[in-house]
C-alpha cells in the first residue's frame, strides 16, 4: 500500500538531474520537444512521398486504368448486345422471309411434282395404248397368220386328198395329157425371164 | 533533461517503464537532445512503412490487368479507395488533392498507434509526435484559409467583435485538442497496459494472458484504430471548412 501512494505521489515527478539522464519522460514543453517535432516532421514528409510514390499514385493509377478497361468492355458488350439484338432481328426477318420462300418453293415444288404426275401418267397411258395398239396390231397378224396357215394347212391337206384322189383315179395316159395340157397353156414365155 | 513530467520504473515494481527513455545525448545551442525510444520506435515504425510499400509497389507493378487481382492487391485498392472515398466525400471535389496526405497521415498514425502490439513503445504516446501532426494541420488549415478566403479568413474571426477572443482561442484550440487528444488516448492505452504488466505478478500475467489479448485489442487495435481515424477526420473537415461553399461537399 505504501509503494502504491508513493506511485501516485509521484506520477508528477518533476526531474532535474545534474548529470545527462533520460528515463520514464513522458511530456514536457522542453527543446526536447522541438527535436521530437523535425524529426516527425521530417519522417511525415519522408513517408508522404514515399507512399505517394511507390503506393497510393500507382494503386490509383490501376485502379483508374481497371476503371477505364471496365468501363470500355461495358460499352463494348453494351454495343455487342445493340448488334446482336440487330442481328437477331435480321435473322429473325430472314427467318421469316426463308419460311416464306420455302413455302412458294414448295408449292411450286408440289405444282411441279402434280404436273410431272399428270405427264407421267399421260405418257404411261400413251405408251399403254400404244402397247395396246401394237399388241392388237400383232394380234391381228397373228390371226392373219393363222389364217394363212390355216389355209396353208388346208391347201396340203387338200393337195393331199387330191393326190389320193388323183392316184386313186389317175393312169398314165391321163397324166400325160395333164401334163401336156398344163404345159400348153404355160407356153413359152412363161420360161424366159 | 529539462523541466517534465517523469514515470520513474521504480515506481512500477521495477519491471515495466511507462515512460520515454533516451538511449544516447548530444548538445545543442547549450541544450541536451536525447534520441529516444519514440525516435526509435519512429523509425521502426518508418521501416515497415517503407517495405509494405515497396512491396505494395511491385506487386502493383506485377499485377496482371486480365486477372482477377490477389488478396494483397485487394488489401491495397481497398486501402486507396477507403482513403479516396473518405477525402471525397469529407472534402468534396477538392479533397482528391488531399487523398495522398490524409493516406499517409492515417497510415502513420494507425500504425504508430498499434506498434503496442509488436512490443514497441507507440511513438503517438509522445506529445513531440502528436503535436507537429496537428501543428501540420493547422498549417493546412489557415493556408487553404487564406488561399480561398483571402482576408476574409482573418476578418472572420472578429465577427461578433464580442466573440473576437473566443474565435481566436478556437483556433489556437484546433491543434491542441487535436494533438492532446491522440497523445491522451494513446498514452493512457500505454499506461493501463503498463500498470497491469508491472503490478500483476509474472505467474498470474501467464495464467491469465487472454485477458491481456483482449485489453490489447481494445487498447492498441481498437483504440488506436479510433484516434487515427477521429484524427484524420478532424484534419479533413477542418480544412475542408475553408472550401468555398459550393465546393465543400460533393
Amino acid at each position: 500500500m505504501d509503494g502504491l501512494l508513493t506511485v501516485c505521489s509521484n506520477l508528477a515527478f518533476l526531474e532535474a538531474e545534474a548529470e545527462p539522464k533520460m528515463e520514464g519522460y513522458i511530456f514536457g514543453l522542453t527543446p526536447q520537444l522541438l527535436l521530437d517535432a523535425l524529426i516527425l516532421l521530417l519522417a511525415v514528409g519522408f513517408m508522404f512521398v514515399l507512399l505517394s510514390y511507390l503506393l497510393f499514385n500507382p494503386a490509383r493509377d490501376m485502379l483508374n486504368k481497371r476503371r477505364e478497361k471496365i468501363a470500355k468492355e461495358m460499352e463494348e458488350a453494351a454495343q455487342e448486345r445493340d448488334d446482336a439484338a440487330q442481328f437477331k432481328a435480321e435473322y429473325d426477318a430472314k427467318l421469316k422471309a426463308a419460311d416464306k420462300e420455302v413455302e412458294a418453293i414448295l408449292s411450286e415444288g408440289r405444282k411441279k411434282a402434280l404436273k410431272r404426275e399428270d405427264e407421267i401418267v399421260n405418257e404411261a397411258k400413251t405408251e399403254a395404248a400404244r402397247i395396246m395398239e401394237r399388241a392388237s396390231r400383232e394380234i391381228e397378224l397373228e390371226k392373219n397368220k393363222m389364217k394363212d396357215e390355216v389355209k396353208r394347212e388346208m391347201v396340203a391337206v387338200a393337195t393331199v386328198m387330191a393326190g389320193k384322189f388323183v392316184a386313186s383315179s389317175l393312169n398314165e395316159e391321163k397324166q400325160a395329157q395333164l401334163i401336156d395340157e398344163a404345159l400348153n397353156e404355160m407356153g413359152d414365155d412363161t420360161w424366159r425371164s | 533533461m529539462g523541466t517534465g513530467i517523469v514515470s520513474r520504473s521504480v515506481f512500477l515494481t521495477g519491471d515495466v517503464d511507462i515512460g520515454i527513455t533516451g538511449y544516447f545525448h548530444f548538445e545543442v545551442g547549450g541544450q541536451t537532445l536525447w534520441i529516444t525510444t519514440t525516435h526509435v520506435s519512429l523509425l521502426i515504425v518508418v521501416i515497415a512503412l517503407t517495405v509494405f510499400a515497396l512491396i505494395a509497389n511491385r506487386a502493383i507493378k506485377k499485377a496482371d490487368p486480365e486477372a482477377v487481382p490477389g488478396p494483397f492487391l485487394n488489401f491495397i485498392e481497398l486501402l486507396v479507395e477507403l482513403v479516396d472515398n473518405l477525402t471525397k466525400s469529407n472534402m468534396g471535389k477538392r479533397g482528391y488533392r488531399f487523398s495522398n496526405y490524409i493516406g499517409t497521415l492515417f497510415t502513420v498514425v494507425i500504425v504508430c498507434n498499434i506498434s503496442g502490439l509488436f512490443g514497441l513503445r507507440p511513438p503517438t504516446a509522445d506529445y513531440g509526435v502528436t503535436l507537429p501532426l496537428a501543428l501540420i494541420t493547422f498549417v493546412m488549415i489557415h493556408y487553404n484559409g487564406f488561399k480561398y478566403e483571402k482576408a476574409g479568413h482573418v476578418t472572420k474571426l472578429f465577427k461578433p467583435v464580442l466573440l473576437t477572443p473566443i474565435n481566436i482561442i478556437g483556433e489556437i484550440a484546433t491543434p491542441l485538442s487535436m494533438s492532446l487528444r491522440l497523445f491522451g488516448n494513446i498514452l493512457s492505452g500505454t499506461v493501463m497496459m503498463g500498470l497491469l504488466y508491472g503490478l500483476l505478478p509474472k505467474l498470474l500475467q501467464a495464467f491469465i494472458w487472454p485477458v491481456f489479448g483482449v485489453l490489447h485489442v481494445y487498447f492498441d487495435v481498437f483504440s488506436g484504430a479510433i484516434q487515427a481515424y477521429v484524427f484524420c477526420m478532424l484534419t479533413m473537415v477542418f480544412i475542408a471548412q475553408n472550401f468555398p461553399e459550393d465546393e465543400a461537399q460533393g
